[in-house]
C-alpha cells in the first residue's frame, strides 16, 4: 500500500447527514404519531424503546453479513427496508401491529446508519479527519431531520412525513449507489484472490468476545464511564418519548418541537469543541459526572419551565452544550482505563513468562 | 465500543417505557420530577465512588511505581 491514504468520494459525505438523520426523522415522528393514535404515554415508551431490541440483539450477526456481502451492499438493503416500512405506519393504527412495524423499521435504519459509519472508516481507512468531517456532515442530518419532519407533520400529518421519510431514504440510496465499495469488498483486490471465505462459525457470536468486554466491567474507571454514559442516553431516551408526550400536552407545534430537538443537536456540536479544555477542568472522571448530574436536572426542570419556548429553547441548548462536552470525556477516560490495563496485562504477560500476549487478546 | 453501545441500547429499550408508565400513573409533569430525583440519587454513589478512587489514585501516586 503506499503512504497516501484513499480519499472517501463527496457522495459519503452526503451520505452522512442523509443516513443518520434517517433514524432521527424516525425516532421523531413515533411520539407523535402514537399521540395522533390516542396511545397513553407507556405504549409510546414501548414503541420509542421497541427500536432498538433487535439492534441490540443483531448488531454483531450484521457486522457479519457487512464483512461477508460488503458494507455498502448491506446498508442498501436496509435503507430499501426502511422506505419499504415507511408508508405502512399511517395505516396500522393498532398498536401491536405498530410495534412490529417499529421493531423492524427501528432496527432497519438504525443498521443502515451504523453501515455508513463503518463505510466512512474503511474508505478513510482510519484516518480521523476524514471520519471528523463525516461525523460534522451527519449532524447536519440529525439537526435537520426534525425540523424538517415537525414542520411536514404540521402541515400534513401521518401519510406526508411518513413518505417523506422514504424520498429521505431514496436520496441516501443515491448517495450510496455512487459511492464505491471499500476496497476489501470491491473486484479490484490487489493480490488477485477474492473475498475472504465465510464460514459458518463466523456467524456465531463468540462468547469469549462477550466475556471479555464484559470483564472490562471490572476496572472503576470503564464501571464508572459505563454507567455515566447510561445515564447520559438516559436523557436522550426521556427526550424521545415523555419530553414530546408533554410537549404536545402543553401545545406545542410539531415543528417547535422539532427545533427544540434540533437545537441540542447544534448545541452539542459546540460543546464537544471544549471536550480538550474540560478534561484541564480537573479530575476528569468528576468532570463527567457533575455535566451528567447538571444534563439530569436540566431534563427534571422541564415542567418547571412554565411551557415558556424561550425557556424550553435555552435548557435545550445549555443541556445539548453540556452533553457535548461530557460525550468526548466519557470516550477519553475509557480509553485510558483501557490502556492502562493493556499494559498492566502485557508487564503480566512478560512476568509471568508466558511470553505471548495473545493469551490477552480480545480475539 | 461493543460494551457501550449494549449499555447505551439497553436504557433506550428500558427507560421510555418506564417513565411512560410513571407518566401514566402520576402524570406527564410529575414523571419529569420522580425520575429526575430517582436519577440524582443513582448519582450519589458514583460521586462517592468518584472521590474515593481520586483519594486511591493520589495514594498510589505517593507510593513506589513498578518501573521504578
Amino acid at each position: 500500500m503506499n503512504g497516501s491514504r484513499s480519499r472517501p468520494p463527496a457522495s459519503l459525505y452526503v451520505a452522512g447527514p442523509f443516513s443518520m438523520g434517517y433514524v432521527d426523522f424516525y425516532t421523531f415522528l413515533i411520539p407523535l404519531y402514537g399521540l395522533s393514535l390516542g396511545l397513553n404515554a407507556s405504549e409510546i415508551g414501548i414503541l420509542v424503546g421497541g427500536r432498538s431490541i433487535l439492534a441490540l440483539f443483531l448488531s454483531i450477526h450484521i457486522g457479519v453479513l457487512m464483512d461477508r456481502f460488503g458494507t455498502r451492499r448491506v446498508t442498501l438493503f436496509f435503507v430499501w427496508t426502511g422506505m419499504a416500512l415507511a408508508p405502512l405506519f399511517p395505516v396500522v393504527p393498532g398498536f401491536w401491529t405498530l410495534l412490529l412495524l417499529q421493531l423492524i423499521s427501528g432496527a432497519a435504519v438504525s443498521f443502515a446508519w451504523s453501515g455508513a459509519q463503518t463505510l466512512i472508516a474503511q474508505l478513510a481507512e482510519g484516518d480521523a479527519g476524514y471520519i471528523g468531517k463525516f461525523s460534522f456532515f451527519a449532524r447536519l442530518g440529525s439537526t435537520t431531520a426534525p425540523l424538517l419532519a415537525g414542520a411536514v407533520w404540521d402541515y400534513g400529518g401521518a401519510w406526508p412525513a411518513y413518505l417523506l421519510g422514504a424520498l429521505w431514504g431514496m436520496v441516501l440510496t443515491i448517495t450510496l449507489l455512487r459511492t464505491p465499495e471499500a476496497q476489501i469488498f470491491g473486484p479490484g483486490r490487489g493480490d488477485g484472490r477474492g473475498r475472504a471465505r465465510f464460514r459458518a462459525r463466523d456467524a456465531l457470536p463468540r462468547a469469549s468476545d462477550y466475556i471479555s468486554s464484559i470483564m472490562l466491567i471490572a476496572i472503576p474507571a470503564i464501571a464508572l464511564s459505563m454507567v455515566v454514559m447510561a445515564m447520559r442516553n438516559t436523557t436522550y431516551s426521556i427526550q424521545t418519548s415523555v419530553y414530546v408526550v408533554y410537549l404536545d400536552r402543553i401545545g406545542l407545534v410539531g415543528t417547535m418541537i422539532g427545533a427544540l430537538f434540533a437545537i441540542v443537536e447544534i448545541a452539542s456540536g459546540l460543546g464537544s469543541l471544549f471536550a480538550g479544555q474540560a478534561m484541564r477542568w480537573g479530575d476528569p472522571q468528576r468532570t463527567m459526572l457533575s455535566g451528567t448530574v447538571l444534563s439530569i436536572l436540566l431534563i427534571a426542570a422541564t415542567p418547571l419551565l412554565g411551557g415558556i419556548f424561550a425557556l424550553l429553547l435555552l435548557s435545550q441548548a445549555l443541556r445539548g452544550w453540556l452533553e457535548g462536552v461530557i460525550q468526548p470525556v466519557i470516550l477519553s477516560v475509557q480509553a485510558r482505563a483501557s490502556a492502562v490495563i493493556n499494559r498492566a496485562r502485557s508487564w503480566a504477560c512478560v512476568r509471568l513468562g508466558s511470553g505471548s500476549p495473545r493469551l490477552w487478546s480480545r480475539r | 465500543m461493543g460494551l457501550r453501545q449494549t449499555g447505551q441500547r439497553l436504557t433506550s429499550i428500558m427507560v421510555p417505557p418506564l417513565i411512560g408508565g410513571i407518566a401514566d400513573r402520576w402524570g406527564a409533569t410529575e414523571s419529569f420530577v420522580i425520575f429526575g430525583a430517582f436519577m440524582l440519587l443513582l448519582c450519589v454513589p458514583l460521586a462517592l465512588i468518584t472521590r474515593r478512587a481520586a483519594r486511591s489514585a493520589s495514594t498510589q501516586e505517593d507510593e513506589p511505581t513498578l518501573a521504578e
